[in-house]
Parts: structure tokens; C-alpha cells; sequence
């Protein structure tokens, strides 16, 4: 089943004669429960794919899709709701509460939305990322890839349709990297999750089940396409 | 090491200054607003200080030092020639006049040179001083006594004598001038050097003085060269010099220039301003630099990488504030002095000081510019330091968004709900949360004190003072408070009679007054003898202790033949009831008060009287009617302010009968009545009891109305003067709440955006901000409820407590009049502010710092 699905998605910056053409027409698909990787180099356009993808920018032309709804022509308001409900964001550089402890920070997507927590669920969650220690500390007394393994509970917590990790690994060194690579790829298998995983690392990206290559703002092959 | 750096320094702190934009525009305000503020208070100090001492020169009738009094000519001359003298005026007393006209206030004839009438306040200010034989010039309240209109070339008669030549002249008004008569209670008419050279043929001023009738004496009133702490030393030395006998020719030195305790008053007033000001601008900069610094700290952790000291890092925050100062001082100064100008007039006006416009003192402006300069300064070095002490490798960590408590466990598993996240981000910076508090708390506890102390301005209370009923009736002199009253028997019963049947009137209570007499003995005696003594050695102290002994017991049985004076109040049994609660010793029994047995002390300064003595007296009228009553008790006498005559005798006591008893012992002089109307009446009775009384040039009223409309005017003074104050202050609180909340929210913009990303909605965001500012501002409410009101409490009291006219009175109003204003604010603000920051998409917001 289709989860996500872009449509001859472009995104342009600025005004002629200097625009910036960010995304070119992609057109993508991804199933549920898959684990995909976007590769590409600086200013590729990958991070504006993810952006557009989880609702965070509109785009210029062309259509997301996301379990089944088009959001590229919601209010911002209405994409804020729809993201703490469909999308799990992971940035590389954490983005924590740093009032909020652990705990607090995991649910707070949920609580946004004004419900009751799934205390199984997300006990399940902390376990599984082995957080379960560390629930009353404050984000800063973490190391980086506790505070990574923090984000991705948080991005789970909400049981998300899609989640989204820019650059996970970006801040961390070679094994708290490989700690928070194997949380993703165990999320993916265990909870079936979807994730889109964006990185320039080609090595990392091998642990995907796909790697979707950006060049420019256009797709350039896709391999292991099933 | 000197090390030539100071361009680079210069530089950075040049870049630093114009980066900063919105830190300017705050720093700015907040060093102008203190500097008003300061400014402010300097202005009205001086001013305030100079109009009381030009009031104190018009009270005293001169703005020379000093006067020498009864000179005689040659002296005169001998005195002038004294290098020491720096500027004289001349004046020959002709005669006193105290018949006609002049029986209330005495009528003088001088001569006058120029300088003299300019010195004395006595130049014409219409027409001139008197050239011819038969010209005259004189204060225009006598024309008025003469019922002559205020116009030159009148003609004035005078009778007078002069060292025992009787004369009738009739003079040509060349001239006349204002005084006022309740300061000077004389009325001086100059004649020319032509008629008094005439009259005072054949007088020799030095025989006259010596005969106290100091007819053609010389008076001279004079500057000395020299300071003024030196003016008596020098004046000894003119005296010494010209060989002139110090007692013979009456040296006075004007009062005026003597101000030490006035003086220390109000500087004490403005110190405890300026204090407060200072506390709250300090509070302001200081928040507006660490903020400041706060927002900079990878800037300055990069310039400290790359090899800039501490020190230079300080130098650079504070040349930052320097350059803020240089710009806001200036404008501060003007604005502060411009609002010091407009608020003189009304707090002179209060005081009841002739308005003096202020001179822009040099001293205002060194002061209130220095002042300024050191509050940002000392409000600067917290921040600076904090810069200087900034660690290169945590610096470049730092985001505004990490700074959190050092806190690393929080307990909790209830999650986030926006309140509570609101509730935990005001504290992430204890200091700018405490700050601001204080801050706005502050002005608020202010503006709470000057509320308070207007609204326990308690009119009945104060009114006591003054009056009881609703109109007082008395003799005209008895409304001039800088006289004592004597017993004037000009309010008779006949008056009283036609105004109780007046309608309206429930009742006429009286007062009467007299001066009894009680022989001396006992206690009484001991503090006499007491008082005598200390006037005898401080006239001489060289006499020894029988001598003094003798002189006292002979000026007991001679001077005073064996009794004392004493002031007796008789009171109509409508003022029983006051005399009841006014009760300090013993207990007050109404019956047998009336049977006129018992007495009640007053004013007792030496405790000569106890409860239960006995006291003789006496008036010596009705044949020389002698009673002794029982002391029933003493009475606290100030609280009968508006039923006494206005002033004590010491060695000596007062003391109240009931009406009924003071009648049988002395003839009853009547000082005042006091009318007691029904309400509707009050109107219609002050216009009757006025038509009444208009050609009664000896009897006078009073009604409650017109204190009561004087009052409201003057404390409205007060209260303008005081909120013009706190609401700048109560303004430096806001503006610190405002430049927090602005800076705090672009500070916090990655952040929001990340919420914004991870699912929190606008709405959100602001309603987590709106949460915030309402904490600041319950907290604040807080500091206000529990410390300001105890402040305003012990302050308001310790102010009025010796007051008359103040009760301590509770009051929520400031509450609800700044409140609903500072939550507007706490909403209105953050939601202005998080519009401006979101106007950029989530994306471009989360890229920013990264």
C-alpha cells in the first residue's frame, strides 16, 4: 500500500531571473513500513523533499500525498495538526524541549493534539529505544545520541503515518551513530513504521530498504525499487 | 604592557553598537525616562529650595542680610564707608502711628532712599517715592482703610506726633505699592527728605533711642561682602570698627538666609526620589544589557577565541552603553527639566509659595547627567563582566535556547501541557524573570503609596483642625493664626441671638476664653522658678546660685505677685462629648463635670497638675471671684485645635470648664461659635449669615465648605505631582517588560519553530507566550499584594501618623486600575510580537542557527 506519494512535486525559491529551482518535478512513491533513504549532495534538494513531505513548506506546483490525503493545499494551521498526527520529525541537531524532560518530551506531540497518552505504547517505546533510566532527566544532561534516541520516541510516540529523519546522524560520532541507525532500522521492523531518512552518508544509506538518489531537484535512479 | 589596540577595540564596539538595533532603542529609552526622572527631582528640589527661600525673604520684608536698626546719622555714614558693606539702603523713621486707621495695624512714616524701597519691597509700582514737601507714597492697603480709591494725586490726611510736636498734614499720593497685610501687619508711607529734615529739626535721634520713641533714627539694611556662614563675624567687625554699640543700634539679621533645617527636608525628599529611581533604572539597563550580552554570547565567545581579552571584551559592552548615553542623557536632561518646570508651579502653589520661575541651575544638569551616567554604568558592569567572563568553547555551544536552570532531574510524568510549559520557561533565566518582577513591581508599589496616601487624606479628620460644625463664627482676628488671640468681646450674644433664628440652625455651641490666674505654690511654683532660672543665666551667667535664688523669689512675689497665668476654655455642653473622647488621663463623668466642681487640664507641659489636685482660680474681674475645682482628668488638648486660641503660654497651663461655671467666674468673652445647620439649609445659611456679618468689620465666619473646597484642590496638587512620578517609574517597570518579552520571544524564534514542526499550532505558540507574560504579571501581582501592600501600609503610616488629616485607608483600587492594563499588555504583546517573528515559513525559521 502507497503511503506517501509526491506528484510532479516542484519547489522554487526566489524570483527571475534568480530562481532557484530546490525541487524539479519529483514524483515518488513509498509503501508503508518501508525504510527509505534520499541521498544526494549538499543543496541537492533532498532537505526541501523532506520538508515537503512532512508539511513543513508548501510547494510551488504539484501534489503530497500522504495516506491518502493531499496536504500541499492545506493552511498552515491545518498542516501544523496534520503533522503532529501523521508525521514524526528526527532533525539532526535533536531539537528538544530542554524544559521538558524525557518523559515530557516524548508525549508532548501528543499532548498538543489534547489527547491521553497510550501509556503501554510509548512505555514500549521508551523501552525498546532503552531510554527507560533516563526518563526524568533534562534533554541537556544527555549525550548526543541519547538526546537522538529521545527525538526518535518522540517522532513514535504519535504513532505516526510517515516518519521523517533529516540527517540523524549528522551531530554524532561513528557509533553513537550506529547505536541510533540500528533504533531506526529495529523502529522500522518492529512497529512497521515508515521512515524517510535523509543522508549523504552512502554507507548509512545502505541500511535502507531503497536509496533514492536527488540530483539538482530531480530523481535520478532509484535502486532496489521492487 | 601597553598595547595599541584601541582602534580594533573601537571598532568592534562601533560594529557591536550598530547591530544592535532594538537593544538601542530600548537602552534609549530607558536611560532618557531615568534621566527625566532624575532630572525631574532635581529641578523641582532646587526650584523648590529657592522658592521657599524667596518666600522667607518676603516673609521677612527684605532680601538684604542684615539691618542696623536705629542708627544716627554719622553712624550711618561711618557704617556705609566700611569696606565690608557691599550695597545699602537708607530709611529715617519719622513717627509710629496707632490711632484712626492704623488702631488694627499700625501705620509707620519713613523717608527712603531708592535702594532702601527696592531692598524692602517698597517701591511704587505705581508712581514713584515722594520728591516734593507734600508727597506721599504708600502701601494701597491703606487707601483701601481709607476707603480712598488705588489712584495717584489722592489726598491723604494724617494725624500724628512726633517727640511730642503734634501734626496735621495733608499729603498728594505720589506713589503706592502692594503688600500683603496677614505678612507685614504694618502699613509704611514714605515722605520726602525735604518734610522730614522739617519735622525733625530740633529731634536728636540719639536722645530718642535712648527714650525708646527712636524718632529720626537712621535705619540701614545692608549686604556684607563676604559669605554668608560669615555674616555675623563680619557685621562684629563693622560694629568694632566704627566703634558702634552693638545693643544701642539693633542689629537684625534676615531669617530668610538661615535655612539649614528646611533645607535637609527636602533633601532628604529628593534623596529617597532619586534612590527609587535609581533602583528602577538600574533594574531596567541592567536587564536591557544582560539580554543584550545573553543574545551576543557567541559573538563575544568568538571574539574571545580569537585572542580578545576580559577586559576589552568589557570595554567593549560598556562602550556600548557609553554610546547610548551619549545620546539619551542629553535628551533626558531637557525633557526631565522641561517636566520639572511644569510641575513647580503646582507644587509651589500647593505650598503656597509665590511661583519663582526656576533658572536653569547648572547644577541640575552636572547632577542629573552625572547620575545617570553612573547608574548605566554600575548597570552595565554585571553584564560586561558576564561578556568578559564568557568561555570560548561553551560560547559557540550556547544557543539562547539551551539556557536552562541547572537542573537536571525534573520529576513528573504528567507531560506537557502548555501551562505548564509557560510556567517552566519563565524561569529558565531566574535573574530576567526576578529582574522584571522587580521591575514592574517597583512602580507598582508606588503608584500604590501615593494612592494610598491620597486616599487617607481624611477631610473630617483634618477639618477637625479648623472647624466642627458648619460655620465658625469669631472675631476677625481669631482666623489669623500667626496672631495669638486676646479675649476681644466683639462676638456678643445679640449676634448669636439673630443667627439662631435663622432657619436652618439646630444649635449654636460656644467657646469663651480668658486668661485666669492661679496663685503660685507647689509644683506650680518649681517649674516657674525652674523657667525663671534658665532665662536669668542664659541672660547672665555669671551670677551666682543665691543671687539667682533672690532675683527669681523676688520676681515670683514682685512680677508675677504669687500667681500664674493660665488659659481657661469654657465650653457649651454641645462639646462635652469632644472633651470625653479626648480623654488621656481620668475618666470623664458628665454630671458631675456640669456641676462645676471639677476642671480638665489641657496643655501641661511640666505636669504641674495631676487628677484629683486642686486648683485655684481667678480672674480678677466679678469682684475679684475666686473657685477651686477638682482636676477631673487632662484632655489631649491638640485634638481641640479648632477650639483653642491658636497658641500656649509657657510656664503655664489650660484648662476647660463648662460654660455654666466659666460665666460665674469671669465676664464671658465669647472667642467662637459655632454654628450647627441642617444639611439643606447649609447652602442658604452661608449667604445669610454673610449678609449678616458684611458690615461687621470685627466679626468674621468660616464655613466647612470653603476648607473642604481648599483641601480638594491641594490634595489634588499632591496627587498630580505623585502620579506624574510614579507613572514614569510604573513605565520603566513596563518598558522592562516589554524589552524582555521582545527579546526573549526573537531569542526563542528556532525554538518556536521547532515546536511548530514537531505539531504545535499558532494558536499555541501564542497561547504558551500569552501564559508566560500572565505569569510575569501574577507574579508580579503577587510581590504586589503581599509587599507592597505591607510597604504602603508602614510607609503611608509612618507618613501620616503624626498627621492630623490622614487615616490609613485599604484600598484595591491600584490593583484594579493597573492590572487590567498590565494583563492587556501581558496578552496583546507576545501575540504582536510572535506575528512578527512567524512571518517566515517553519523551514526557513529552523534553518536559521543551524
Amino acid at each position: 500500500m502507497v503511503i506517501l506519494k509526491t506528484e510532479a512535486l516542484k519547489k522554487y525559491y526566489g524570483k527571475e531571473p534568480n530562481v532557484v529551482k530546490a525541487l524539479d518535478g519529483v514524483d515518488l512513491e513509498v509503501q508503508e513500513g518501508e525504510f527509505v533513504a534520499v541521498v544526494g549532495t549538499s543543496g541537492s534538494g533532498k532537505s526541501t523533499l523532506l520538508h515537503m513531505l512532512g508539511g513543513l513548506d508548501k510547494p510551488t506546483d504539484g501534489k503530497v500525498i500522504v495516506g491518502g490525503k493531499d496536504i500541499s493545499g492545506m493552511t498552515d494551521e491545518q498542516l501544523t495538526i496534520f503533522r503532529r498526527r501523521n508525521v514524526g520529525f528526527v532533525f539532526q541537531s535533536y531539537n528538544l524541549v530542554p524544559i521538558l524532560n524525557v518523559y515530557e518530551n516524548i508525549v508532548l506531540p501528543i499532548e498538543l493534539d489534547g489527547n491521553t497518552v497510550d501509556q503501554d505504547y510509548v512505555e514500549n517505546i521508551i523501552e525498546t529505544l532503552g531510554l527507560s533510566e533516563k526518563k526524568n532527566h533534562l534533554p541537556n544532561n544527555l549525550s548526543g545520541g541519547q538526546q537522538q534516541r529521545v527525538a526518535i520516541a518522540r517522532a513514535l510516540a504519535t504513532k505516526p503515518s510517515i516518519l521523517l529523519a533529516d540527517e540523524p546522524t549528522g551531530n554524532l560520532d561513528t557509533k553513537s551513530s550506529q547505536d541510533v541507525l540500528g533504533v531506526l532500522k529495529m523502529t522500522s521492523t518492529k512497529f512497521h513504521q515508515t521512515i524517510v531518512m535523509i543522508t549523504h552518508n552512502e554507507q548509512i544509506a545502505q541500511l535502507a530498504d531503497r536509496i533514492i538518489r536527488i540530483e539538482d531537484g530531480k530523481i535520478v535512479t532509484m535502486e532496489g525499487w521492487i | 604592557m601597553r598595547n595599541n589596540n584601541q582602534a580594533a577595540i573601537w571598532k568592534l564596539s562601533r560594529q557591536s553598537f550598530l547591530a544592535n538595533k532594538s537593544r538601542n532603542i530600548f537602552g534609549i529609552i530607558a536611560i532618557v525616562l531615568t534621566t527625566v526622572l532624575i532630572t525631574a527631582v532635581f529641578t523641582i528640589g532646587i526650584s523648590l529650595s529657592d522658592g521657599m527661600q524667596e518666600m522667607m525673604i518676603r516673609k521677612y520684608g527684605r532680601s538684604t542680610e542684615v539691618d542696623f536698626q536705629y542708627l544716627t546719622e554719622d553712624e550711618a555714614k561711618a557704617v556705609a564707608e566700611h569696606p565690608l558693606i557691599e550695597e545699602y539702603g537708607l530709611s529715617r523713621l519719622i513717627t509710629v502711628i496707632t490711632e484712626g486707621v492704623f488702631r488694627q495695624e499700625q501705620g509707620e512714616i519713613h523717608t527712603a532712599d531708592e535702594n532702601f524701597a527696592k531692598f524692602t519691597f517698597s517701591m511704587p509700582t505705581t508712581g514713584q517715592l515722594p520728591k516734593e514737601e507734600n508727597e506721599i507714597a504708600l502701601t494701597s492697603w491703606i487707601l483701601d482703610v481709607m476707603n480712598l480709591p488705588r489712584e495717584l494725586g489722592k489726598e491723604v490726611h494724617l494725624d500724628f506726633e512726633v517727640a511730642g510736636t503734634p501734626y496735621s498734614m495733608d499729603f498728594v499720593v505720589s506713589g503706592f505699592w502692594d503688600d500683603d497685610i496677614n505678612l507685614h501687619p504694618y502699613g509704611i508711607m514714605y515722605i520726602s527728605d525735604i518734610l522730614a529734615d522739617k519735622i525733625l529739626e530740633g529731634v536728636n535721634p540719639e536722645e530718642t533711642r535712648l527714650g525708646k520713641g527712636y524718632y529720626g533714627v537712621t535705619k540701614m539694611t545692608a549686604n556684607i561682602n563676604g559669605k554668608l556662614s560669615q555674616l555675623e563675624e563680619n557685621v562684629d567687625t563693622i560694629l568694632a570698627d566704627t566703634g558702634i554699640d552693638a545693643d544701642m543700634v539693633g542689629i537684625v539679621y534676615n531669617g530668610a538666609y538661615h535655612r539649614g533645617n528646611m533645607d535637609s527636608g527636602i533633601i532628604l525628599a529628593m534623596a529617597l526620589a532619586i534612590a527609587i529611581i535609581l533602583v528602577s533604572g538600574y533594574l531596567l539597563i541592567y536587564n536591557i544589557f544582560y539580554i543584550s550580552v545573553m543574545r551576543d554570547v557567541r559573538y563575544y565567545g568568538l571574539l574571545k577565541t580569537v585572542g580578545t581579552t576580559q577586559k576589552q571584551l568589557m570595554r567593549i559592552v560598556n562602550f556600548q552603553a557609553f554610546m547610548l548615553c551619549i545620546i539619551a542623557i542629553p535628551v533626558g536632561l531637557i525633557f526631565g527639566y522641561l517636566l520639572g518646570i511644569v510641575l513647580i508651579p503646582v507644587l509651589l502653589g500647593f505650598l503656597n509659595i509665590d511661583y519663582m520661575p526656576a533658572h536653569p541651575n547648572l547644577w541640575i544638569f552636572l547632577l542629573g547627567a552625572a547620575l545617570s551616567l553612573i547608574t548605566v554604568l554600575i548597570s552595565c558592569h554585571g553584564p560586561a563582566k558576564k561578556a568578559g567572563k564568557i568561555s570560548p568553547i561553551e560560547a559557540v555551544r550556547y544557543t539562547v535556547f539551551a539556557a536552562v536552570s541547572p537542573k537536571k532531574m525534573k520529576r513528573g510524568k504528567k507531560g506537557a501541557r502548555i501551562y505548564r510549559m509557560a510556567w517552566s520557561n519563565i524561569f529558565r533565566s531566574r535573574k530576567k524573570a526576578s529582574v522584571v518582577i522587580a521591575s514592574l513591581s517597583v512602580g507598582l508599589v508606588l503608584f500604590n503609596i501615593v494612592y494610598t496616601v491620597v486616599g487617607s487624606f481624611d477631610i473630617n479628620k483634618f477639618l477637625q483642625g479648623y472647624i466642627n460644625g458648619d460655620f465658625l463664627i469669631a472675631d476677625t482676628d481669631y482666623f489669623n493664626h500667626v496672631k495669638p488671640y486676646v479675649p476681644s468681646y466683639t462676638l456678643n450674644e445679640d449676634l448669636l441671638t439673630d443667627i439662631s433664628k435663622l432657619e436652618g440652625v439646630k444649635n449654636i455651641a460656644r467657646v469663651y476664653y480668658g486668661n485666669g490666674f492661679t496663685p503660685v505654690e507647689g509644683k506650680i511654683k518649681d517649674v516657674l522658678k525652674e523657667h525663671l532660672r534658665e532665662e536669668l543665666l542664659a541672660d547672665e551667667p555669671s551670677l551666682a546660685e543665691e543671687e539667682v535664688e533672690e532675683i527669681i523669689e523676688k520676681n515670683i512675689s514682685d512680677g508675677y505677685e504669687n500667681k500664674m497665668v493660665s488659659q481657661i476654655y469654657g465650653f457649651d455642653s454641645y462639646w462635652l462629648d469632644k472633651l470625653e473622647e479626648n480623654m488621656l488621663e481620668g475618666s470623664f463623668d458628665r454630671e458631675k463635670f456640669l456641676s462645676g466642681k471639677y476642671i480638665l487640664i489641657g496643655y501641661d507641659r511640666d505636669d504641674m497638675l495631676q487628677t484629683g489636685d486642686m486648683v485655684t482660680l481667678s480672674f480678677y474681674d466679678k469682684d475679684g471671684e475666686k473657685r477651686t475645682y477638682e482636676v477631673m482628668g487632662k484632655v489631649d488638648f491638640r485634638k481641640l485645635n479648632s477650639l483653642s486660641a491658636h497658641f500656649i503660654t509657657w510656664p503655664g497651663f489650660s484648662a476647660y470648664l463648662p460654660s455654666t461655671e466659666f460665666e460665674k467666674l469671669s465676664n464671658p468673652d465669647i472667642m467662637s461659635a459655632t454654628v450647627i445647620a441642617d444639611e439643606a439649609a447649609v447652602g442658604n445659611l452661608q449667604k445669610e449669615i454673610g449678609m449678616m456679618l458684611e458690615n461687621n468689620s470685627e466679626v468674621d465666619f468660616r464655613s466647612r465648605n470653603n476648607y473642604i473646597e481648599e483641601l480638594k484642590s491641594d490634595n489634588q496638587k499632591t496627587a498630580l505631582i505623585g502620579f506624574t512620578l510614579c507613572a514614569v517609574i510604573l513605565l520603566i517597570g513596563i518598558l522592562n517588560f516589554v524589552n524582555t518579552t521582545i527579546t526573549n520571544i526573537f531569542s526563542r524564534k528556532h525554538e518556536l519553530a521547532m515546536y511548530e514542526s514537531i505539531g504545535m499550532t499558532a494558536g499555541q505558540s501564542k497561547k504558551m507566550l500569552v501564559l508566560e507574560s500572565l505569569y510575569y504579571m501574577v507574579l508580579t501581582m503577587f510581590v504586589f499584594v503581599t509587599m507592597g501592600y505591607g510597604i504602603s501600609y508602614y510607609s503611608v503610616n509612618a507618613v501620616t501618623k503624626n498627621s492630623a488629616a490622614y487615616t490609613y485607608r485599604f484600598s484595591f483600587a491600584p490593583f484594579i486600575i493597573c492590572f487590567p492594563i498590565l494583563i492587556l499588555l501581558a496578552c496583546v504583546l507576545p501575540i504582536n510580537v510572535y506575528g512578527s517573528i512567524s512571518k517566515d515559513t517553519v523551514v526557513q525559521r529552523l534553518r536559521e542557527i543551524e
